[in-house]
């Protein structure tokens, strides 16, 4: 865990970080937009708490490390969710939420209006049982993976059905409690094969091109992992949720590095709420902050145009953002 | 099958775990006695798999490092009525109430539940192993005050509770002992902690001091030396005392209800001979827990039908029972809260018992509020034909062509898990359903519902019965 670092030629560069607790209550999922916006859900406490299960879904603008908005609530009714867990934009600008438990979508608009529902409880064709991942394709459409039907559907922005593969299994191209989604530039599907503790890379048909990870702590293996992402370079980053941290592949499926969380500094927004408070600052003088640095389960992770490689931190509320170095100069070894 | 290898099997399954169906008393039987006591004694040895943790934290996340008190109780409830291993359970209670330990003070669910975990991991190990873990446990070091404890100014209130409530009890040490205890545990602390925000809380830490521990010689029951905490418990263990009073409170949670903890140094124990085997047990093992609690279930003191249905069920085994028996939140969904809560409602909400003497337990657990409470809870979800446990009853005793009033009666006390009600008791619901004409499941889909109905009733009136309340 430094600050720097380097790999044969790849070289990652912790950055800063934003966020905190009081950002994001265990958030589940993140995508980013170009005007430097990530659009986060919190999945929340217990929906029966009497205090508010803060489910919600919100902007986070990543310069200032200020919330923009936030929208919804917990329940049942219109616009309201129990266990979000999937977020993206679509083409049309709305963002669209899946909800595990309620077994739908909901669309919001960019400025957190509800703006409907789409999705039927059940496992046949266009139907859903426990919507997890979601992202939208160059064309416009988007892919819903399924929890309890162990399946990746796909649909037209407007939740018309048009596709879908996978079952419940370990084999390729079948699935065990299937979490978040990605979609590369070529329109390849990765999975976060949850319980089988492997990512698939399928075509946009579904059908299986490559297996990242497998069963273990071992670094290149994984425990649980629930999202993923890939740069410019088509190396892949897998969040290893059950590992607390996020491991680098390259296109081919090779381990690169693993990444652990370096927040040796407090974000914007955190600093603000502790410098409030001088018992705080007193606090923090005496204790080791290093156990703060590090991830705690990662859920997502998100790269953005400027190759920079984001984690959002379930428990502690935080995005951690590394960059990508293009040319960097290693030191003389022997200063 | 005879009717009482299951009523045995299901004395066993309700005071070593949280009840049992009638499924599973039936397959345990086939098993036999004996070997099921095994499987709960050594679940990993017998292939039984723990709670799949992250199932639980990817479905409730907050359940991980829990920020408000609530979600602690939940995560311990969680383990209750998923948990293939109920006696580890049962153990991870009993410990929790004998070290009684209280968020109301600690603040930090998620320091309770790693105390807790530890009750699990440990807690059918060694006392001696546990004791010196429970002195070096960030919880209960905060809710004693011993990193209150220094040099030159020890704090007795852990010194004095180890000896009066978690090994020896009151009558058999001074209060010199007392304060030698406590001189002995200073510089036993906790590392300074981070502040629960920016990010949420973070496990507290244990740390020995030597700087601040009193290194000078001390006489604690009639020994002399420089003695440290582990020596402490070591002289402890020695004291035949402790393992009498911790005898009885093995036979308390698993035979039989005793007076208030208080009263044990006034009143004998209600089986003095059954209290001194135990002790006996748990002394010549070296203080082994799992070859106790061995020794306790296959005695004849356990097995007696003088002690079955002797035990007031304490919340926790009224709610996760209830819903281990209606086989609900097998798989995950939101509502688990409620559930959490409810144990507080019926008088034990767990993670945060009253004091550190702990719940009152036996009739105490019973008021007018808590007994209203209590049967609600339990008719309610016993009344619901959508649950599994519940459908199932149903459609068993549906399989039959057609059945007297006694038979139905009958039947759902055999598959509510071998119930045994006063005679009195049955024979007013036997009269209620025969008021209700022939009982028959039918073949329309009215009749059919209709016999749900009637079978729910019956359940409903079995969870509103005196015994129902009784383990």
């Amino acid at each position: 865990m430094a600050l720097i670092t380097t790999i044969g030629d790849r070289t990652y560069t912790y950055s800063h970080c934003v966020g905190s607790l009081f950002a994001f209550t265990a958030p589940s999922d993140m995508v980013l937009r170009p005007n430097g916006v990530a659009y986060v859900v919190s999945r929340g406490g217990d929906p029966g708490y009497p205090l508010g299960g803060r489910q919600k879904w919100s902007k986070w603008d990543l310069e200032e490390d200020v919330k923009v908005i936030e929208a919804s609530g917990q329940g049942m009714g219109e616009g309201d969710l129990m266990w979000p867990s999937g977020i993206d934009v679509g083409p049309d600008g709305n963002v669209y939420i899946t909800d595990e438990y309620m077994n739908h979508v909901n669309v919001f608009s960019d400025d957190g209006d509800f703006m409907g529902t789409w999705g039927t409880h059940g496992s046949g064709e266009g139907q859903l049982d426990g919507p997890t991942g979601i992202r939208f394709d160059a064309d416009g459409n988007v892919y819903v993976a399924e929890s309890r039907n162990n399946r990746v559907q796909k649909f037209s922005s407007g939740g018309e059905y048009l596709s879908g593969w996978g079952c419940a299994g370990e084999g390729a191209g079948q699935f065990n409690m299937p979490y978040g989604l990605h979609i590369d530039s070529c329109g390849n599907v990765f999975v976060a094969d949850w319980g089988n503790d492997r990512v698939q890379k399928l075509t946009p048909d579904g059908e299986f091109l490559l297996e990242i990870g497998g069963s273990g702590t071992e670094i290149g293996q994984l425990q649980r992992p629930t999202s993923m992402a890939t740069d410019a370079d088509g190396d892949v980053y897998v969040v290893d949720w059950g590992n607390n941290r996020v491991q680098a592949y390259d296109e081919t499926g090779d381990i690169i590095t693993a990444l652990y969380g370096d927040a040796r500094e407090l974000s914007k927004s955190a600093q603000v709420f502790i410098e409030a408070n001088s018992d705080f600052v007193k606090a923090r003088r005496r204790a080791d902050t290093s156990k703060e640095w590090t991830f705690r389960r990662p859920s997502a992770v998100a790269v953005n145009d400027q190759n920079q490689i984001l984690v959002i931190e379930s428990i502690s509320g935080r995005i951690q953002i590394y960059q990508k170095e293009d040319d960097y100069l290693d030191p003389q070894f022997n200063l | 099958m005879a009717n009482k290898d299951i009523a045995l099997m299901a004395h066993l399954m309700r005071r070593a775990g949280f009840g049992a169906s009638h499924e599973e008393l039936e397959e345990r039987v086939a098993k036999g006695y004996e070997a099921t006591v095994e499987e709960l004694l050594d679940p990993a040895e017998h292939g039984v798999p723990p709670v799949d943790n992250f199932l639980m934290w990817r479905y409730h996340p907050m359940n991980e490092l829990p920020q408000a008190p609530p979600y602690g109780t939940m995560n311990f409830l969680y383990y209750m009525f998923t948990t293939q291993r109920p006696l580890e359970e049962k153990m991870t209670l009993f410990w929790h109430m004998v070290f009684a330990t209280g968020n109301s003070k600690i603040d930090n669910p998620t320091e309770m539940n790693r105390q807790i975990n530890m009750f699990r991991d440990y807690g059918m190990g060694n006392y001696r192993d546990l004791l010196v873990r429970l002195s070096k446990d960030p919880a209960m070091i905060f809710w004693l005050d011993n990193n209150m404890s220094h040099k030159h100014a020890p704090n007795e209130n852990w010194g004095r509770e180890l000896l009066e409530l978690f090994s020896m009890g009151q009558g058999n040490y001074s209060e010199d002992d007392v304060k030698m205890a406590s001189r002995a545990f200073t510089g036993w602390t906790i590392k300074a902690k981070l502040p629960r925000a920016p990010y949420g809380r973070y496990l507290w830490e244990f740390e020995y001091r030597a700087e601040d521990h009193d290194d000078s010689e001390k006489e604690f029951l009639g020994r002399k030396g420089n003695f440290n905490g582990e020596d402490i418990i070591d002289i402890i263990l020695e004291e035949p005392a402790t393992a009498r009073f911790m005898a009885r409170h093995l036979y308390n949670f698993f035979v039989a209800d005793e007076v208030q903890v208080p009263s044990w140094k006034d009143i004998a124990p209600r089986d003095p001979e059954a209290v001194q085997a135990i002790a006996d047990t748990f002394a010549d093992s070296n203080y082994d827990i799992k070859a106790t609690l061995r020794f306790i279930f296959n005695s004849d003191f356990f097995k007696d039908e003088a002690v079955r249905f002797a035990k007031v069920k304490n919340p926790a085994e009224v709610i996760a029972g209830t819903i281990r028996l209606i086989g609900d939140y097998q798989e995950p969904k939101p509502g688990v809260m409620h559930l959490a809560l409810e144990t507080g409602y019926q008088g034990q909400e767990l993670i945060n018992p009253p004091s550190v003497e702990g719940w009152h337990t036996g009739s105490e657990w019973i008021d007018t509020g808590a007994l209203v409470r209590r049967v609600n809870f339990v008719a309610s979800l016993l009344g619901d034909p959508s649950k599994p446990g519940v459908r199932s009853i149903i459609d068993k005793l549906g399989s039959r062509e057609s059945m007297t009033a006694d038979e139905m009666v009958d039947g759902c006390l055999e598959l509510l898990g071998a119930i045994q009600l006063e005679e009195g008791t049955r024979q007013q619901i036997v009269t209620h359903v025969e008021s209700g004409g022939e009982v028959r499941r039918g073949s329309t889909e009215e009749e059919v519902a209709a016999f749900g109905r009637r079978v729910t009733e019956v359940l409903q009136l079995i969870a509103s019965a005196r015994e129902y309340q009784f383990a």
